[in-house]
């Protein structure tokens, strides 16, 4: 028994870095909590890889579901690509891949295909830029984060936790520098409600930021769903598939909907 | 918020075999709730909300692959579960494994 999505982290890996595990299963790494059910990856950004991963995936008999094509031309807008399968006993296993994880610059997206503890260990997200693909617009995310946080430094846990108390404790000797509001709240002798209030306000606002940055990707998608479900694309084998995803999204979804407003 | 549970808490004491165990055991359990599991939970998509195909046909798929059994009894005549006693956690199972070893 292991996890599955740790070995399949491995074999997309096995010919050279190009999917690094990410979100649910990173938390599991880190040994957080037994949290997600999907598989979730940054994947390098070039056809390579893509054809990588779409070979592996074929192999054990994936499907597309609705989402973009796994091809640079859309990846490169942020959009995701989706994908589901079963393992032999029968267990529902989803594989999403990303190139551009929101929050992520594309400097540290290339750090992360050469990890500084060397080519032998499972290539996973690092615990920074795992927090700042977590602050979405779910709510369900923001306590994640502040148990995340624990791992780095203080000067850094200072800047990231969601953890009021964390903040309060570490504010007076890591937060000199710091320009995150609660972090201010704390120096400034503010009371304990002062930092949660000025904490739920810088979650509320991340919140609405990343809810604003997927209603682009949503309303440029909407047509380009509809057709792919038209199409049957999850009954078709992945390389008919992936053919035929293409086509439509050549034709309905923009390849950047952020750059051309949607 | 409470994130942690008492077998969540235990997670960094466990051996990679150990994790590897109980994560594995968890998605076992987990596959329960996938017919109410949301469509995405990352990705760019999360907002949207496909409408089932009206000509779906996924059940008659399913029936014809002989992967659907008819039901046998009414859930509603269930009744309360029995009386069981207390499960052991992970934690506590894999704390008897270490001191069998």
């Amino acid at each position: 028994m292991s996890n599955l999505y740790f070995d399949l982290t491995e074999e997309l890996n096995a010919e050279g870095p190009i999917a690094v595990l990410a979100s649910g299963q990173a938390v599991v790494f880190y040994r957080l909590a037994l949290m997600s059910k999907d598989g979730d990856w940054i994947l390098r950004e070039t056809p390579e890889a893509c054809r990588r991963v779409l070979a592996v995936l074929a192999k054990y008999g994936a499907h597309y579901r609705p989402g973009a094509p796994l091809d640079v031309r859309w990846l490169a807008g942020g959009w995701s690509s989706h994908f589901e399968l079963s393992d032999p006993q029968g267990r529902r296993i989803r594989c999403d891949f990303v190139s551009r994880p929101p929050r992520v610059s594309r400097d540290e997206v290339a750090a992360l295909f050469s990890p500084p503890q060397g080519p032998a260990s499972l290539l996973v997200v690092g615990v920074e830029p795992l927090i700042r693909m977590k602050q979405t617009q779910r709510a369900k995310d923001y306590p994640v984060i502040g148990e995340l946080a624990r791992l780095l430094p203080p000067e850094r846990e200072v800047e990231l936790t969601t953890d009021p108390d964390r903040i309060i404790a570490l504010a007076s000797l890591y937060g000199k520098d710091s320009g995150r509001l609660p972090v201010r709240a704390a120096r400034a002798g503010g009371s304990r409600e002062d930092v949660v209030i000025a904490l739920a306000r810088e979650t509320d606002r991340l919140q609405q930021e990343d809810r604003a940055r997927l209603e682009q990707y949503r309303r440029a998608s909407d047509t380009y769903l509809h057709e792919v479900q038209a199409a049957r694309i999850g009954d078709l084998s992945l390389p008919q598939a992936h053919e035929r995803i293409c086509e439509i999204a050549e034709r309905w979804l923009p390849y950047n909907p952020l750059e051309t407003g949607g | 918020m409470e994130l942690l549970s008492e077998d969540d808490l235990n997670l960094k004491d466990m051996t990679w075999e150990e994790l590897d165990k109980a994560w594995d055991l968890w998605f076992d359990l987990a596959q329960a709730t996938n017919d109410f599991d949301p469509p995405y939970t990352h990705g760019v998509f999360v907002l949207c909300n496909l409408e089932p195909r009206k000509d779906d046909g996924n059940l008659e798929r399913l029936i014809a692959e002989d992967r659907v059994v008819p039901a046998r009894l009414d859930l509603t005549e269930l009744g309360p579960p029995p009386e069981q006693p207390r499960d052991m956690t992970i934690s506590e199972a894999l704390a008897a494994q270490r001191e069998e070893r």
